[in-house]
């Protein structure tokens, strides 16, 4: 399906990778694989998990180790499936812009534009598209775990 | 209800959730069944668009609230 607008720059800030508990793939990851941590454990209650950031050296986007937040997490189910890759992030200037233009494109929208714990002051939308991939916009700013912090 | 359309989402609903034995009835909703949340659901739209080759519209989606609305909207898109 066409979209009706230019498509967004979308650049990939990070992979989301579902797991039991983040300490422990954290640490696997580290030790294995040669990741490093980028950020603490966060707890996000809107979100119902809790995330941490690692991330290669001299990489230029994030591992997203991703947790239910207790038993009631929205998490919880896919869990149950066995975890793993879950989803890709994209970050873009203008959220609503980009959430607007995927509807269009025939891609759904899981939840529109609201702030999320692990980025202060910056939002994030979730959508899936025709081939069932979750992905994830997040809106580009200043802080910490921002592309602009890694892509100078 | 069609049986030929309530066999088909039944099998769509079972790969969704992942459960071989679901019973697809027309009670089915996120009320009854914990696993369908605002992704499953999704995924739900898209995997019955795809297999019944139809396409639903904003409101339509914003309309299923149960397995009974999927089957009262594919009778009407797809007879």
């Amino acid at each position: 399906m066409s979209a009706p607008t230019p498509i967004p720059l979308l650049a990939l800030h990070h992979t989301g990778l579902l797991v039991k508990d983040v300490a422990q793939a954290a640490a696997h990851y580290i030790e294995v694989l040669g990741y490093r941590i980028e950020s603490e454990p966060i707890d996000d209650p809107g979100q119902t998990a809790r995330v941490q950031f690692l991330r290669l050296p001299g990489a230029t986007h994030w591992l997203e180790l991703v947790a239910p937040l207790g038993p009631e997490s929205k998490l919880a189910n896919a869990l149950t499936k066995g975890g793993g890759l879950h989803h890709l992030c994209y970050e873009v200037a203008d959220i609503v812009a980009a959430t607007a233009h995927f509807r269009a494109a025939g891609c759904m929208v899981v939840s529109e534009p609201v702030a999320a714990a692990a980025f202060p002051g910056r939002r994030i939308a979730w959508l899936m598209d025709r081939q069932r991939l979750l992905f994830e916009l997040l809106e580009a700013g200043p802080g910490p775990l921002g592309l602009s912090t890694l892509r100078p | 209800m069609n049986p030929a359309h309530h066999f088909r989402l039944q099998a769509i609903f079972r790969e969704i959730f992942d459960q071989p034995a679901l019973a697809l009835t027309p009670e089915l909703s996120p009320a009854t069944l914990p696993e369908w949340d605002s992704v499953a659901m999704v995924q739900l739209v898209l995997a019955t668009e795809q297999a019944f080759g139809v396409r639903f519209t904003m409101d339509e989606v914003a309309g299923l609230k149960s397995a009974g609305d999927f089957l009262t909207l594919l009778a009407a898109k797809a007879p």
